[in-house]
């Protein structure tokens, strides 16, 4: 019988093109909480249930799970130091691959990455990631979370001043509207793109159809930033179930493929604003394409992080969707209204559907659900390719995932 | 009853002497080692230094333009008092800071404003005072 790990085969051997083939890695499993407020539920039940529920969905067991990976040590998470002690420990699992990856919102979405490249490797078999979040009713504060970092070392310079998190995307913003007179219209039009798709979502926080000028007029929060360019606040959870393309022969839920991933980390400091106007997407995106053998016009459906309007425009050209400093004629053209040529967030994202401190997760089953044609939002047709792109910090770190359609 | 303030920063040995020169009115910068330069804010050791310790202080001109700006509506800190404006300005050294800008309407703020360096007296948490460096419109 040939040795378990591909990279003792040689390159040419036929086994070894089989072995390989067989150990691509797949997400088999998916689930999201329909849930939006979850007052008196501690994370770590929320964690319990979408797990199982994605274990349901793949048609795997507990016992089947070799590998677990999650970020709970962030607001209403439920975790400390060790956060992903407690998460594996409350659920009873042993895992022998771990990883609890934090680089904010794009953490889950690493995850997926590294355990993809594990499972390929066959360093594990069936990997979960979870998260969980209940910032509506959590009454243990985070002391970091509207300034990022703590007023020592880099940050003692900066702390001070009293940098918000919507401010501190408002600086991106602004700079972008001088530098390529992007206009504060451009933003609105992909939160109303964002709250269209979600007026499709029974689950969604916010369904009411708004215009632009909804979105201009509501109550600045910090410039160029409205309230309405803002993600919603919500409770939930989701997770999914990576394993490998043989073990899914045997599962329930439709496989999806995960064709490449990249990621890219920049810094967490305002005064290095400059340096990051473009942003790490351009990395982690062109490797993600270059390790899938796609381009951005391949691209079906586009899941991009959305805490602030800002996330999605500035990506929208970091990743290839159009030149740098072209994105206000690219959505002047209609190119992601819904309905158009470049369907994004087709859940309603974070600016509608849901949004618990960080998004990634419910980013990558939006993916997912798009591809199997399960979305509870607006169903894109003949979906072949997912992009799923998520951000951590401010600017500060990009993972890009391209996931398929089937085997 | 305490009376707001600014979240109080944690000095460590390469920051003392940066704070203490704000308190003379002087805004330094860094001067690194080797190819680096003029470098803001400074670092301890650097990677790009070699593993260098720098230690050298240069005073800055204190003069430059706001590079980008938010006005501040919605805050979780208790100062400043909203609306505020955090700022990144690039200094004529080519530098670029993070601050406040005041002494101006929220509203009249430009990419562009000229600006030069002010301090703000800001206590501490040892009831002593600190010169934080602002800026304001030239």
């Amino acid at each position: 019988m040939a040795p378990a790990c591909p990279s003792t085969l040689e390159p040419s051997h036929g086994e070894d093109a089989i072995m390989r083939a067989n150990r691509q890695p797949v997400i088999v499993g998916a689930y999201e909480s329909p849930l939006r407020h979850a007052p008196g539920v501690h994370p770590f039940d929320l964690h319990a249930d979408v797990v199982s529920k994605a274990l349901v969905d793949a048609g795997l067991l507990p016992d089947d799970v070799d590998g677990f990976a999650t970020a709970a040590g962030d607001f209403a998470e439920g975790g400390a130091f060790t956060d992903l002690l407690d998460v594996v420990d409350y659920l009873g699992l042993h895992p022998t691959y771990v990883d609890s990856t934090d680089i904010g919102g794009a953490s889950y979405l690493a995850h997926a990455a590294r355990a993809a490249s594990a499972i390929e490797r066959g360093e594990a078999e069936v990997v979960v990631i979870s998260y969980a979040a209940v910032p509506r009713w959590w009454p243990i504060a985070s002391p970091y979370w509207d300034g990022l970092t703590q007023p020592a070392g880099l940050g003692q310079w900066e702390i001070p001043y009293s940098p918000t998190l919507v401010s501190s995307f408002g600086l991106v913003a602004q700079r972008h509207m001088h530098e390529f007179g992007t206009k504060p219209e451009h933003l609105a039009r992909i939160a109303v793109s964002c709250r269209q798709s979600a007026s499709r979502n029974p689950h969604a926080r916010y369904r009411s159809p708004i215009t632009v000028d909804d979105v201009l007029t509501s109550p600045m929060i910090a410039s160029p930033l409205h309230r309405l360019d803002c993600c919603v606040v919500t409770d939930g959870g989701g997770a999914v179930v990576i394993t490998t393309a043989e073990r899914a022969r045997d599962c329930r839920g439709e496989a999806v493929q995960i064709l490449g991933t990249g990621s890219a980390l920049s810094s967490l400091r305002l005064s290095e604003l400059p340096q990051r106007m473009v942003s790490p997407a351009a990395t982690s995106g062109a490797t993600a394409f270059a390790r899938a053998g796609l381009k951005p016009s391949d691209v079906d459906v586009a899941q991009i992080y959305d805490a602030f309007t800002i996330t999605v425009l500035l990506s929208l050209e970091d990743l290839g969707f159009c030149a740098k400093g072209e994105v206000g004629n690219f959505i002047d053209s209609g190119a992601i209204d819904f309905g158009g040529p470049l369907p994004i967030n087709t859940d309603g994202g974070g600016l509608s559907s849901n949004h618990g401190g960080r998004r990634g997760m419910y980013a990558l089953i939006e993916g997912v659900r798009q591809l199997r044609g399960t979305s509870p939002g607006q169903s894109v047709a003949n979906c072949e390719v997912a992009l799923v792109h998520g951000i951590g910090g401010i600017f500060s770190a990009g993972v890009t995932l391209l996931l398929g359609k089937g085997l | 009853m305490v009376a707001a303030r600014r979240i109080q920063p944690v000095r460590d040995g390469v920051s003392v002497p940066y704070w203490l020169d704000f308190n003379e009115r002087k805004f330094c910068a860094q001067l690194g080692t080797g190819s680096v330069g003029l470098r803001w804010p400074p670092l301890g050791v650097s990677l790009s230094s070699g593993g260098e310790e720098p230690s050298q202080r240069i005073e800055t001109s204190g003069r430059g333009a706001v590079w980008t700006y938010s006005v501040v509506h919605r805050s979780s800190h208790a100062w400043p008092v909203t609306p505020y404006v955090l700022a990144v300005v690039q200094l004529e050294e080519g530098l670029f800071v993070t601050t406040n800008i005041l002494d101006i309407r929220p509203d009249h703020v430009y990419v562009g404003l000229p600006v030069r360096v002010d301090f703000e007296p800001m206590s501490d948490d040892q009831g002593g005072q600190q010169l934080l460096p602002v800026f304001v419109p030239i």
